[in-house]
């Protein structure tokens, strides 16, 4: 029944989507075949190229996880991108310039919690603005965006760059404040594992809490909801500040365990293929899982697709915006089923 | 040969069939009343008419001639017009915006011309109204003028009313009637949708009856009385009106003292426990402000609520936008306001769903209330009956010492608005505050032991010897306001 | 006298808030008939891609603007074919049709300058006298031409009224989907126009992602205006004159530095919408989508 459709829209989506790419990529002279097969190696061919799929998952999960539960309450929070850089500039500001030689035992999970915290902020100022002045969220977190990403520029041209002053970039992680790499791995880090675990949490949090019930009914039918006693401006700030919470933990993840610095175009698209994932994944958290490999699959193989078959890496983009044009022309789960 | 003949229209939506054999002819220079229970078919029947809706089989012909109705410009060029029940004005706009709405004409329109177009449809149908008025500030009954005059200038000889008493006070009735009685002298074919039989008796010359999407009957009037009618409409004989409960007041259980908000203009109320208090009137006159007061939505300005018997339960008046979740399950439905509160036990643990409780919970509920569906199943599946059932469930849960019910019964067929009746019976004699707020005149006497009537925010008590439909109907209009 | 100085901020005004006047004033159409663009950013960058390869290629500038036009509206007939065909929903098809514009424009725009051709430039619109072109003309006369639309023609009042309340204007045998296709396709084309003047007259070259949020300064723009066109006019002036300020600062190497004030316009509208936005309602069917039939 619903479980069928569950798999097959989303199936079907991607996979018109990269048909239509092909298309595209043909239309403009580059080779579909080779571009498309360069893309699958670059993603999934070896270990490397697997285990580069893996860590760009681990944004994509956290932001995705933090669209499907701001849609689902009917809160359209576009400002994954700028509660992103927020996180990461937030992070890097007390490891590079707060605690300094702090220990790393307290360095880490405090970087990781004041990124958290700063994309809490960043989306409640969105939040703010909507329940105190009618604002929509759906302008505020966008402009908000461009707002975070020049914020970023600014630092590591200004105070936060390096101590040698070559390029715009923040200091280097010290060791102690970088998220430690799973044995045997080359770079999937600590913080994928706690990325992971998420979804589940997230679907009890929805589907079997009362903070979830409340949630879903705010997205639903706000009217009604505020009749059972539900107050919509509350469950909307709340979900704003949460999905702020975790965009901001995915930028703090990025810097402690990824780059190991602040630059510009840190994590640039995230936010909007975060949106896909959400929206693939059908606004499901578990679904957010494969749909944030997926595109994952999609960043990590564009390099190679662009090196070997000259096809633009951009170009990536067009597929995600076809998936979430074919994935939303078929009515998303309103209902409150899984 | 009729002027407009429906034959055997059959529709299907998904899963229901709320058409199969439904059929209708309509003479000139004569008023057909319509007839059935809510859910029967009638408002689908007349959108066939009109063009809103596509049969899935039948013939629709006009003065012998088959025709096609693919959408309202179609209707509205074979000289069908209609008055809906929620009507098609645009608030936002003015009088004379809203006349001229889809007039042909010259494309250029400055304001002079505009008002001259509306001016002279004004004059023509007598409405005495300020074309430069928004709609919106235009009280019903002018907003239903309005309307009828529009739908008359396009040249409609076919005028369709969609339960246009709803939402009139009974002089305002009168006044309706009379004038279809002239518009049928004119030669015009009108039809009039209603499920109030003695209205259909006041002036209509035939009847069509649809039962569950079918006619079962289409006749002159003449011998027909309102009992016959009833028979046909629901295919055994009308439950009899019930009566008031029986039932001594008790102790204090709410207390309204000179409430002020915008809608309420200084309101006193006291209800006691055991009571069935009604308020009748005409919507808009302070029932929405009054319910979401008692909701906890809306504070008052001035004035106070004291609650002496809590906790107070509310059975909103649209169960669509202000009840339930349609797109949550019944049990999710069940215990949203127990959500709302952060979750207690024994449904919820440490604010954790525990599903047994929950389907135990939510299967109590569907046995006691008969609702016809099952735990997991969404809302939205249920019909209007049931999910009104669900309202009143969600209701009691809390069992509540004052429970304030708004137009519990409006869109609910014959079986499940007694059924909905009794319950507040019940609930008033196990000793519950009960009051009863709804434009249904009928439904007012039917059920309540002290009457009072709203009007423009205030309440018009009535005397106990004075349960009349026209000294009600009076009050509604606001005579004898002080 | 007015010196040189002030003059060129006034043009410089005028030129920075042309294309948001027009952008504007296409959404404003399109809101009335109770369309929510989202993807107008998306329609810009397009255009202005259109324009400039246009452009570029054959040295007309009435080449490069019909092409301009010609994008937006080609994006925002997808728009429509989502929305109004598929009733999808109207914020996340306008946000896909922005990512898609930036990955489609990318494509499109290295495939076109292969590396080693060095930078191509477009022609360069004129101005008659400083701050007054072809582009002003034609802002001056859509904004004279929607207000008589809206408020004067027997089409502008059912356009209006099947924004704020479309099954009234269907029962009265108004075709809503044709008024919102028409409206939406209306508001493509002002959207390309717009982004040809940021590649034929503002800049003269195409960078990747060039619109900056513009498209979204638009769309504030209508409800900083109240949904009145004569506001939205004086809105985009603010925005311009901002524009022109924050550049001048830039030039004169103010002390504030350069990413700062590159917020400027970002900030500014925040404040535009905290202070206008809560008291605006727009029209009463906006965003709903409209099915004919049950």
């Amino acid at each position: 029944m619903s479980y069928v459709r569950a798999f097959a829209q989303p199936l079907g989506a991607a996979a018109v989507a990269l048909a239509a790419a092909a298309g595209l990529l043909a239309l403009i002279g580059a080779d579909p075949i080779a571009a498309l097969g360069a893309l699958a190696a670059g993603a999934l061919g070896d270990r490397i190229a697997l285990e580069n799929t893996v860590v760009r998952m681990g944004p994509l999960l956290l932001v995705g996880l933090g669209v499907a539960l701001s849609f689902r309450c009917g809160i359209w929070n576009i400002g994954g991108e700028g509660q992103l850089y927020v996180g990461a500039l937030a992070a890097t500001a007390l490891v590079t310039r707060g605690l300094g030689a702090g220990p790393g035992a307290v360095s880490l999970p405090l970087a990781l919690l004041v990124g958290a915290g700063a994309g809490a902020l960043w989306a409640g100022i969105a939040a703010a603005l909507r329940v105190r002045r009618g604002v929509s969220e759906v302008l505020s977190t966008i402009l908000l965006n461009f707002i975070a990403v020049l914020a970023v520029a600014w630092a590591v041209h200004g105070p936060l760059q390096e101590a040698s002053g070559a390029y715009p970039q923040s200091d280097a992680f010290p060791d102690l404040a970088r998220l430690a790499v799973l044995p045997g791995m080359r770079r999937v880090h600590l913080g994928l594992v706690l990325a992971a675990a998420l979804p589940f949490a997230v679907w009890v949090l929805l589907f079997r809490s009362a903070a979830g019930l409340r949630l879903r009914a705010v997205g639903l039918s706000p009217d009604a909801a505020r009749n059972a006693h539900v107050s919509p401006e509350r469950e909307t700030t709340r979900v704003l500040l949460i999905s702020g919470a975790l965009a901001g933990l995915a930028g703090a993840l990025e810097v402690s365990g990824v780059t190991g610095r602040l630059f510009e175009n840190l994590a640039s698209g995230y936010g909007f293929t975060a949106i896909a994932v959400a929206l693939l994944a059908r606004l499901n958290p578990i679904g957010v899982l494969p749909a944030a490999f997926f595109f994952a699959a999609l960043a990590s193989g564009s390099g190679a697709m662009q090196r070997v078959a000259a096809v633009p890496s951009v170009a990536v983009q067009v597929i995600e915006a076809l998936v979430i044009l074919f994935s939303v022309s078929f009515a998303l789960p309103k209902s409150g089923a899984r | 040969m009729p002027r407009v003949a429906l034959r055997d229209i059959c529709k299907r939506f998904g899963a229901t069939e709320a058409l199969c054999g439904a059929s209708l002819e309509l003479e000139p220079g004569s008023v057909h009343a319509l007839l059935g229970e809510n859910g029967a078919g009638k408002t689908t029947l007349v959108r066939v008419l009109y063009g809103n809706v596509r049969p899935d089989s039948g013939v629709i012909e006009i003065d012998g001639r088959p025709v096609d109705i693919p959408n309202p410009s179609r209707a509205l060029a074979l000289g069908i017009g209609m008055v809906h029940q929620h009507f098609m004005l645009v608030p936002a706009l003015t009088v004379a915006e809203n006349l001229v709405l889809g007039e042909p004409g010259s494309a250029w329109l400055p304001r002079a011309r505009l008002a001259a177009e509306a001016r002279v449809l004004l004059e023509r149908f007598g409405l005495a109204l300020d074309p430069e008025a928004r709609t919106e500030t235009l009280a019903v009954a002018q907003m239903q003028r309005l309307e009828i005059a529009r739908a008359l200038a396009r040249g409609a000889n076919v005028l369709v009313l969609d339960e246009p008493t709803a939402v009139l006070a009974p002089p305002e009735v009168d006044d309706l009637l009379a004038l279809l009685a002239r518009l049928r002298d004119e030669g015009k074919s009108i039809v009039l949708i209603s499920h109030k039989l003695d209205e259909i008796t006041a002036v209509c010359d035939r009847v069509t009856v649809l039962r569950a999407g079918r006619t079962v009957a289409s006749r002159p009037l003449a011998g027909l009385d309102a009992s016959e009618l009833g028979r046909l409409m629901v295919g055994d004989s009308l439950p009899p009106a019930g009566r008031p409960p029986e039932t001594e007041p008790g102790p204090l259980a709410l207390e309204l003292v000179g409430a002020r908000a915008p809608g309420l203009a200084g309101i006193d109320l006291a209800l006691r426990a055991g009571e069935l208090v009604a308020l009748a009137g005409i919507d808009g006159n302070g029932q929405g402000p009054l319910e979401q007061l008692f909701a906890g939505v809306r504070a008052l300005d001035s004035g106070e609520l004291r609650v002496l018997r809590a906790p107070i339960a509310v059975i909103p008046g649209d169960r669509h936008r202000n009840g339930l979740i349609l797109d949550l399950s019944v049990e999710e439905n069940l215990v949203l306001p127990e959500a709302a509160r952060g979750g207690e036990p024994p449904i919820f643990r440490a604010r954790i769903v525990r599903k047994a409780e929950l389907h135990q919970a939510a299967s109590r509920a569907i046995e006691r209330f008969e609702i016809k569906a099952r735990p997991a199943d969404p809302a939205r599946s249920l019909s209007g009956g049931n999910q009104q059932k669900l309202s009143v469930a969600r209701a009691l849960r809390a069992r509540p010492g004052v429970l304030v019910a708004v137009n519990p019964t409006r869109g609910l067929d014959v079986a499940a608005t007694a059924s909905v009746r009794e319950e507040l019976r019940r609930e008033a004699r196990a000793g519950t505050a009960v009051l009863l707020i709804s434009t249904e005149l009928d439904e007012v006497l039917e059920l309540g032991q002290r009457i009072a009537v709203l009007f423009r925010g205030r309440l018009l008590p009535v005397a106990a010897g004075a349960h009349t439909r026209a000294a009600i109907g009076r009050l509604m209009l606001g005579e004898g306001a002080s | 006298m007015i010196d040189a100085a002030t003059l060129l901020l006034v043009a410089s005004t005028i030129r920075l808030a042309t294309p948001l006047a027009i952008a504007a004033l296409g959404e404003l159409v399109a809101e009335r008939a109770g369309v929510l663009n989202i993807g107008i950013e998306g329609m810009m960058l397009t255009g202005a891609l259109a324009a400039f390869a246009a452009g570029a290629a054959t040295g007309s500038l009435a080449l490069g603007c019909l092409a301009g036009i010609a994008a937006g509206v080609a994006m925002s007939a997808l728009f429509a074919l989502f929305v109004l065909r598929r009733g999808a929903d109207p914020i996340v098809s306008g946000t896909a049709l922005n990512v898609l514009a930036l990955g489609l424009t990318g494509v499109l725009f290295r495939s076109l300058t292969p590396p080693g051709k060095g930078i191509e430039r477009a022609p360069q619109m004129g101005e008659l006298v400083p701050g007054f072109n072809v582009y002003v003309a034609l802002a001056l006369a859509l904004v004279v031409g929607v207000i008589l639309f809206l408020g004067r023609t027997r089409t502008g009042l059912a356009l209006r009224a099947v924004g704020e309340r479309a099954e009234a204007a269907h029962v009265q045998g108004i075709d809503v989907l044709r008024f919102r296709w028409l409206a939406v396709l209306f508001g493509g084309a002002c959207a390309g126009l717009a982004g040809s003047a940021i590649v034929l007259w503002i800049s003269d070259t195409f960078v990747e992602g060039m619109t900056s949020g513009r498209g979204f300064i638009a769309l504030a723009l209508v409800l900083f205006g109240g949904y009145r066109p004569l506001r939205i006019v004086a809105g985009a002036l603010l925005f311009g004159a901002a524009n022109a300020l924050q550049y001048r600062l830039q030039a004169a190497g103010s002390a504030i530095p350069y990413n700062l004030l590159l917020m400027t316009p970002y900030v500014l509208t925040l404040l535009v919408l905290a202070l206008f936005a809560g008291r605006v309602s727009g029209p009463g069917d906006l965003a709903k989508p409209f099915r004919a039939r049950d």
